[in-house]
């Protein structure tokens, strides 16, 4: 059954624009801190590209630090986007609708972020675009297509230009309504946005269409994205625990994990910053909370299958690196501490959190459940890439363990501040709930009398 | 002949549709009239005729051009600059389906967006509306020849328009 009330056209526009048409009073202080943050990061990366890598803790041996692990953490948010709003929109669920706008526009802020690491990771940025872009055709330097290394930006800017112009279409009618209520320079660009949008029958037909085929495409795109940056583990033979077949449907799996935690958490902070308690519903997150169960255990799953599969070979070099990552530290570095962490606050502790319906609608418990998944998924990454690089091996005349220094921990909290800064400068000038969609619901929606109860429902056209 | 935009605004879906019977009748022609609405109404509920379109051959298109591009990319560029590494051959079917299957997804998707934004016939010059459509009512703008305006208006009038302008 569906609660909330059905709410006037005037009411939603008021509301879900409010964000827009008027600026409320902690938001420049907010944005201005995260801003500090992410100017101090970027002076950081200044000084770490003029002086070289060597003032973060990667050393010969563990050459993949915090930078891929947040690189990943991020691929891996991003799938929220595609997830929620592509299945629900072709299954046509209906609590979809206040969640799709906000994991549409993190994917692309995640994805813009993940894209900065493994840049400013390499030390040299620009060598990059000899790495992975066919541009130089007269001195005849062609990127090498046989490395994951290469599939990787294509398969992100491929999801990145995607993502962004699944945004821009869905949000087509509601430039159209912003376009009607400003004046001065926002409504010229408002206007030059709208495209025209009138909204008659056509251009709703030709828009739903749109959004179904651009859901059905990006559905592989999703898959291909984070199974790639999979492979870029995968498929380096050295490392032992990373030769993985299972990788890809883990790191996809993990990724929607991580993702859907992340989305659930930002509609419960957008929720209470704009006082969207009439869009972003207790059944809403109730609903996501039900989702995140399943797709936790599918991750652990797979987590299981990963280490047993690493097991199961016995070959020698595998099983040292699950010794590290099990078995008490060797280096001092008490691995296994943080794998039991890792594993009880990614998935028991939240999804017993989520198992009671009474929690899943306590905003506090699922929040600190999301946040809990989340932390627990950067460690996954951490686990996963460094305990592999820092195993002894096989002629191996140097190996080191891996200690991130300031610039690192920095550049790393960074992110965070970047992505939510981002987020919030876009509320600023775009709705991140969608107006029409909520209009679409409300219209939909009826009361029917079964027996004695009076329940609330939904049309759905097939 | 000069021709006039009057826009009738309706609280009631049904109440619109009958207006839109009723220009039909009086013999206005289905292309002369639109009804513009905040949501997507279900097809056919404002009594307006099915649309067509061939949105679905654009990501066809885009996806084959996309493969062939990839295609060629991801076997001229090892072919421009053979790299030997260990045994494996210059040229890897694994790698070339790899980037083949993202350039046709990127190709569709691209193509899928044009496509649309054709089909849209964007036009943004200054056009009749009225801001109550964006807050849940229903328009419907009639074009039509200056002899007719008294009838239209008379029309939407009658069919229990909320308000009727002139452009």
């Amino acid at each position: 059954m569906q609660e909330g009330k059905v709410l006037p056209a005037a009411q939603i526009n008021r509301d879900l624009l409010r964000s827009i048409l008027e600026t409320p009073r902690w938001f420049w202080p907010v944005v201005s801190i995260l801003g500090l943050v992410v100017l101090a990061a970027t002076i950081t990366i200044g000084i770490m590209i003029n002086t070289g890598l060597g003032i973060t803790g990667l050393n010969y041996k563990v050459v993949w630090g915090f930078f891929i692990t947040n690189f990943v953490f991020w691929i891996g948010i991003s799938h929220a986007g595609v997830m929620l709003s592509a299945i629900l929109r072709l299954a046509k669920a209906e609590w979809r609708r206040p969640a799709t706008r906000a994991a549409e526009v993190l994917t692309i802020f995640s994805l813009m972020t993940a894209m900065i690491m493994p840049i400013i990771h390499t030390g040299r940025p620009w060598r990059i675009l000899y790495w992975a872009f066919p541009y130089d055709f007269a001195r005849g330097i062609w990127p090498n297509i046989r490395p994951p290394l290469v599939w990787d930006p294509s398969a992100i800017l491929t999801y990145l230009t995607s993502s962004t112009l699944f945004v821009l279409i869905a949000l087509v009618p509601d430039f159209a309504v912003l376009r009607d209520r400003t004046t001065g320079w926002p409504k010229i660009v408002y206007t030059m946005l709208a495209m025209g949008w009138e909204g008659n029958p056509r251009q709703w037909k030709l828009q739903i269409i749109a959004g179904v085929l651009l859901s059905a495409l990006i559905l592989p795109v999703f898959v291909s994205v984070h199974s790639i940056v999979s492979w870029d583990f995968g498929m380096a033979v050295a490392i032992k625990s990373w030769h993985s077949t299972v990788f890809a449907p883990y790191f996809v799996v993990g990724a929607v994990h991580s993702g859907v935690s992340a989305v659930v958490f930002a509609m419960i902070l957008l929720r209470w910053a704009y006082g969207w308690q009439d869009y972003i519903r207790h059944e809403h997150i109730d609903a996501l909370g039900r989702l995140l169960i399943v797709v936790a255990t599918g991750w652990f799953y797979f987590l299981v299958m990963e280490i047993i599969f690493g097991i199961y070979g016995l070959e020698g070099d595998e099983l040292a690196v699950r010794a590290l990552q099990f078995l008490p530290g060797e280096y001092g570095v008490a691995y296994n501490v943080w794998m039991i962490v890792f594993v009880g606050i990614t998935y028991f502790l939240p999804v017993i959190l989520w198992l009671p319906k009474a929690w899943r609608r306590n905003l506090w418990i699922m929040s600190a459940a999301c946040i809990s998944v989340n932390v627990g998924m950067w460690l996954e990454r951490y686990l996963l890439f460094v305990p592999g690089q820092a195993n002894k091996q096989f002629l191996t005349f140097t190996w080191n363990d891996y200690l991130p220094r300031w610039p690192e921990a920095l550049i790393v909290a960074a992110t965070f501040a970047f992505v939510s800064m981002l987020m919030l400068l876009f509320s600023r000038v775009f709705p991140l709930v969608p107006l029409y969609d909520i209009k679409e619901g409300d219209i939909l929606r009826t009361e029917m009398q079964i027996g004695r109860r009076k329940l609330t429902a939904t049309f759905r056209e097939d | 002949m000069a021709r006039q935009a009057i826009l009738g605004l309706f609280d009631d879906a049904s109440a619109a549709a009958d207006a839109g019977d009723a220009l039909k009748s009086a013999g206005i022609p289905e292309s002369d009239y639109n009804f513009l609405t905040d949501v997507p109404y279900p097809e056919g509920a404002l009594g307006e005729g099915m649309e067509r379109h061939r949105l679905w051959v654009w990501p066809l298109l885009g996806g084959l051009v996309g493969l062939i591009v990839s295609l060629l990319i991801g076997s001229m560029s090892p072919l421009a600059v053979p790299m030997t590494i260990a045994d494996k051959p210059i040229l890897e079917m694994p790698p070339l389906s790899v980037i083949c299957y993202t350039g046709a997804l990127l190709g569709a998707i691209l193509f899928t967006v044009v496509g649309l934004v054709l089909a849209l016939r964007p036009n943004i010059s200054n056009r009749l509306s009225d801001d109550r459509i964006s807050q849940g009512m229903i328009g419907l703008l009639v074009n039509a020849g200056a002899e007719q305006g008294s009838n239209v208006t008379n029309i939407l009038n009658e069919a229990g328009a909320v308000d009727v302008t002139n452009a």
